[in-house]
């Protein structure tokens, strides 16, 4: 089977990229909590 | 739970699901009617049975045009709801077309949610191409490659990812094309950490 060409660097940019996302997207559950919780007071 | 592995595909039969595993089922049962998809990372090890929980189910789509996506977005947001944007083409333009993933959840909830992406890599439209059928009880799925999901994982590098990679070569090591295996493994030079974490 023929496997793919792999950039290693081309990876980690990916891996750093996919880490920042990650971290946004819990700032946005965080905001998204908070504004729900809020509701319901 | 009942396992079997055929060169066709993986059989999961009398499978206990979980709520994580009813999302799946749900999403993706609406997610395969429009769209070339394949499962990768932490719900592949999750569905074979590794005792933890993820908040999002992470996904390739094949890569298609604006009045195709339009079309998924219009079924989808029947049930669910993107988080990122109500805005299908700016959901295109600004998310997908850009590699930045859209994320789909239940109304009203945000966890747990769809994470989805277009290929962007060589590697990741592979990925695509060479997905696995696993037929779960009464529905389908597909999943990554394990040579390569295994690997990926190592190279990932957390505990949690050291682990899953652990949990399914020990799951399927009598089925794993091992040449394959460590191919990937030497391409994403992981080829020590699976010497000392995954042997």
């Amino acid at each position: 089977m023929r496997t793919p060409n792999i950039d290693l660097k081309e990876l980690e940019k990916q891996k750093k990229e996919n880490f920042k996302q990650r971290l946004e997207f819990i700032d946005n559950y965080v905001k998204w909590l908070k504004k729900k919780s809020n509701k319901k007071i | 739970m009942e396992f079997s592995y055929t060169n066709e595909y993986i059989e999961l039969k009398n499978k206990e699901l979980s709520k994580l595993d009813t999302f799946v089922k749900n999403f993706v049962g609406i997610l395969e009617k429009d769209m070339d998809y394949v499962i990768i990372s932490g719900y592949v090890a999750i569905l074979f049975g590794r005792s933890r929980n993820s908040e999002d189910i992470d996904v390739f789509i094949k890569k298609t045009g604006y009045d195709h996506f339009k079309v998924f977005w219009d079924n989808i947001n029947k049930k669910y709801e993107c988080i990122n944007t109500k805005n299908p083409k700016k959901a295109f333009e600004e998310y997908l077309s850009d590699n930045i993933p859209i994320r789909f959840s239940r109304k009203n909830e945000f966890i747990p949610n769809f994470e989805i992406k277009f290929p962007k890599s060589e590697l990741d439209r592979w990925t695509l191409d060479k997905k696995i059928k696993v037929l779960v009880n009464d529905y389908k799925l597909f999943i990554s490659p394990l040579e390569l999901e295994i690997p990926y994982k190592l190279y990932l590098g957390s505990d949690k990812d050291i682990e899953d990679a652990r949990f399914l070569y020990k799951f399927f090591k009598d089925y794993i094309d091992d040449s394959l295996l460590m191919e990937f493994n030497q391409k994403l030079k992981t080829n020590e950490l699976f010497d000392r974490f995954i042997k």
